[in-house]
């Protein structure tokens, strides 16, 4: 399984570099898979541990499907001003709704 | 705690007399060269002889103020506009002035000398400095805008397409993020009818719960804690700014970032103490620039971008410590926008030479640099280790204490977090000082006639300095965790 | 509340939402930084109304009151009940000046920054000048 994955970064980095540019694009994919599992971790605590056993299982089942993920969060993060104005609004957004309402 | 130090308001006034005098001896190289250079010297010392302390504007002082005629919530108010100074405010604000005596250093040793370009590098030195000092929060505002242009124009000087429009995105949204903060000052003026810091926040303390309306300049204001830090999601915008403004620029740039991060959550942490929602808040917003920031890093493929990523996540290692909200995560995150801004800017400073000396800082076409700077290679190898956390540098020792903070204060898994970013910012940077310095690469040409010198003379200083922090953290950090506990955040 | 600062309250709202919506929504460059200084004269508008005072006049002492505030005591200003309980509130009027001279500022780097990329790119559209970055 090891090699699919290989080869899917293989391909996908075609100009970006290869040899040390896959290493690192493989670092970077095993930090956010990481991340996701952390957050999820760090949210569900709160709930009691049945949920955050299952939710844990459930995002890494999900985690399987959806490598690799981090060709999506670079095309995310691009400088567009129409994307940095989207995330910019739903952080406003986001902010109202947390302070006002109270978690 | 009323001297009323006149040494204080110096900070401020003295760079902005300075920028306008350089501005006006525009073109006339060896006065500017002169002038800042005397002027370098006298920022650098005024911090270092400044005693702790208040300054209060035109003498006003702390008066009665008749709480059944003006319904103010507290019996004692500062009438006037206060600069506080303490112990965390001398540490950075040394820190902040040899760094910025660097960076113009490395700006008057090129041929081309600008009165413009070095009065807008001291209008931005004034500005942070009195985010740093104010007491008050309009004045805070009003600089955070003052600086919000300087920036620009230090980024937009580079003349290149590119330059403009990343200035243009940054005033875009620094407008959006300023009006987001003056209205959060706005609505707290309406509700307590007070802008002093000080006295906001026994207002706040004595007032009880906070109102829809508090609430309301909770988020407006956290917003703009987010657009000065460049936390997500203003990440990329001020990435863009680091890249495309000229290295030794962006070395001050997220020096400047970093404090303007520190002394705002001080602020919003002070102002609204005991609400812990908004460190909640704050972690979710760090942890997400943590990572993004590292991602993207690993990602990139010129000198410059990676380490405006690098940088980026960062500042949010240092906001994470904030979020954590225990004085002992504050005091390590405090401590570790110190360490970080001296690596990064060893790093930036590195950069700006490469582009000097190679005239690219595209990783794919350099190579064999070791050869050519066998020094310089050192020192960025040194610096690597020194930004990843790796003894006996000085990034270790911030990084450890929050790893421990996160495990007091019940969040061991931020732990884990810090741990997987130090190792991704290393892995990052390894790969930039390999594609430099070691690779066999195609044959780059070398600009010989930059020698450096400069350069080489301040990157030894800072990488000496991250050690002297590393060996011997306690002088630096037990200030900080004492201004922190006595803030009683 | 009075009625007129309500209305007041309501026209800063209507003036910053329609600041925002022009600001992000519009492809026009210019109608980025109006909407960027509308949103700068809503807040403003907010400020100000927040010192209003029914049938108040203005906060500045006259000579016929005999003000002579020492930094140290203010209490003797009570004897002026009338200013006291009928002047309207003196500190927006300042924060506000201030923050017109920065909205003058930042509109004028805007500018600045908008016809240099107009030169480069032969038109107004945000799209356009902006499409080579995603």
């Amino acid at each position: 399984m090891l090699e699919k994955v290989y080869e899917i970064f293989h391909e996908k980095m075609k100009d970006k570099g290869q040899g040390m540019g896959i290493g690192s694009a493989l670092t970077s994919e095993f930090l956010m898979l990481s991340f996701l599992l952390i957050g999820a971790i760090l949210v569900l605590r709160t709930a009691n541990s049945t949920i955050l056993g299952f939710g844990a299982l459930i995002i890494l089942g999900g985690i399987l499907f959806t490598v690799p993920t981090v060709f999506k969060v670079e095309k995310e993060n691009t400088d567009s001003i129409n994307l940095s104005s989207f995330y910019v609004a739903l952080t406003l957004a986001l902010l109202f709704v947390i302070f006002l309402g109270g978690i | 705690m009323l001297n009323n130090s006149t040494l204080i308001p110096l900070m401020v006034v003295l760079p902005l007399i300075m920028a306008i005098l350089v501005n006006f001896l525009h073109q006339k190289d060896k006065s500017v060269k002169f002038i800042s250079i005397v002027s370098l010297i006298v920022f650098v010392f005024i911090p270092v002889v400044t005693l702790y302390g208040v300054h209060l504007f035109s003498g006003h002082l702390r008066t009665g103020s008749f709480p059944e005629i003006s319904k103010l919530l507290i019996p004692d108010v500062y009438m006037g506009i206060v600069y506080s100074y303490g112990s965390v405010q001398k540490i950075l604000m040394v820190v902040l002035t040899i760094i910025t005596g660097f960076t113009v250093l490395t700006v008057l040793n090129k041929k081309m000398i600008s009165g413009v370009y070095i009065a807008m590098i001291f209008i931005s030195l004034a500005s942070t400095s009195a985010i740093m000092l104010a007491d008050d929060i309009f004045n805070f505002f009003v600089f955070t805008e003052i600086l919000v242009v300087a920036q620009v124009a230090l980024v937009i000087a580079v003349q290149d397409t590119k330059s403009f429009k990343a200035g243009f995105k940054y005033m875009i949204f620094g407008t959006i993020s300023g009006a987001s903060i003056l209205l959060g000052i706005a609505l707290l003026l309406g509700v307590y009818g007070l802008l002093n810091i000080t006295d906001l926040s026994n207002a706040i303390k004595a007032g009880g719960q906070l109102n829809p309306i508090a609430l309301s300049a909770v988020s407006l204001l956290t917003l703009g804690w987010l657009y000065e830090s460049g936390l997500f999601p203003f990440h990329i915008i001020k990435c863009n700014m680091y890249e495309n403004a000229k290295p030794e620029i962006s070395a001050l740039l997220q020096v400047q970032s970093k404090f303007v991060l520190v002394a705002m959550a001080i602020i919003l942490f002070r102002v609204f103490s005991g609400f812990a929602l908004l460190k909640s808040v704050m972690l979710g917003f760090a942890i997400f620039t943590v990572v993004l920031g590292s991602v993207m890093a690993l990602q990139q493929v010129e000198l410059r971008k990676l380490l405006s990523f690098v940088a980026v996540s960062q500042a949010g290692l240092v906001a994470v410590g904030f979020g954590i909200g225990t004085s002992f995560a504050i005091a390590a995150g405090i401590f570790h926008a110190i360490n970080d801004v001296l690596s990064m800017a060893i790093l930036f400073f590195i950069a700006s030479f490469v582009y000097d000396k190679f005239k690219t800082t595209k990783l794919e076409e350099l190579g064999d640099g070791l050869q050519v700077v066998p020094l310089v290679g050192f020192v960025m190898l040194l610096a690597t280790l020194a930004i990843s956390g790796v003894p006996p540098f000085n990034s270790y020792q911030s990084e450890w204490r929050l790893i421990q903070a996160a495990a007091q204060a019940g969040v061991p898994e931020l732990g884990v977090l810090v741990i997987l970013l130090s190792v991704a910012t290393f892995v990052a940077i390894i790969k930039a000082f390999f594609m430099i310095f070691m690779k066999p690469g195609p044959k780059v040409e070398v600009n010989t006639e930059v020698r450096g010198t400069m350069f080489k003379a301040i990157i030894v200083i800072l990488i000496l300095t991250c050690l002297a922090i590393g060996l011997f953290p306690n002088i630096i950090y037990d200030p900080i965790y004492n201004f922190v506990v006595s803030l009683g955040v | 509340m009075e009625p007129f600062q309500v209305a007041s309250f309501m026209t800063a709202g209507v003036l910053i939402v329609t600041g925002l919506w022009a600001l992000l929504m519009m492809d026009n460059i210019l109608k980025k930084i109006i909407g960027a200084n509308l949103i700068g004269d809503g807040a403003n508008l907010v400020l100000i109304s927040i010192g209003y005072r029914p049938g108040g006049f203005i906060p500045e002492v006259m000579h016929h009151f005999h003000a002579t505030a020492t930094p140290s005591n203010y209490s003797h200003l009570l004897q002026f009940e009338e200013f006291a309980s009928n002047a309207s509130y003196s500190l927006p009027f300042a924060l506000v000046l201030t923050n017109i001279v920065i909205g003058a500022s930042t509109l004028s780097v805007m500018l600045a920054l908008a016809v240099v990329l107009y030169k480069k790119y032969h038109t107004l559209s945000v799209q356009k000048m902006f499409e080579g970055d995603e």
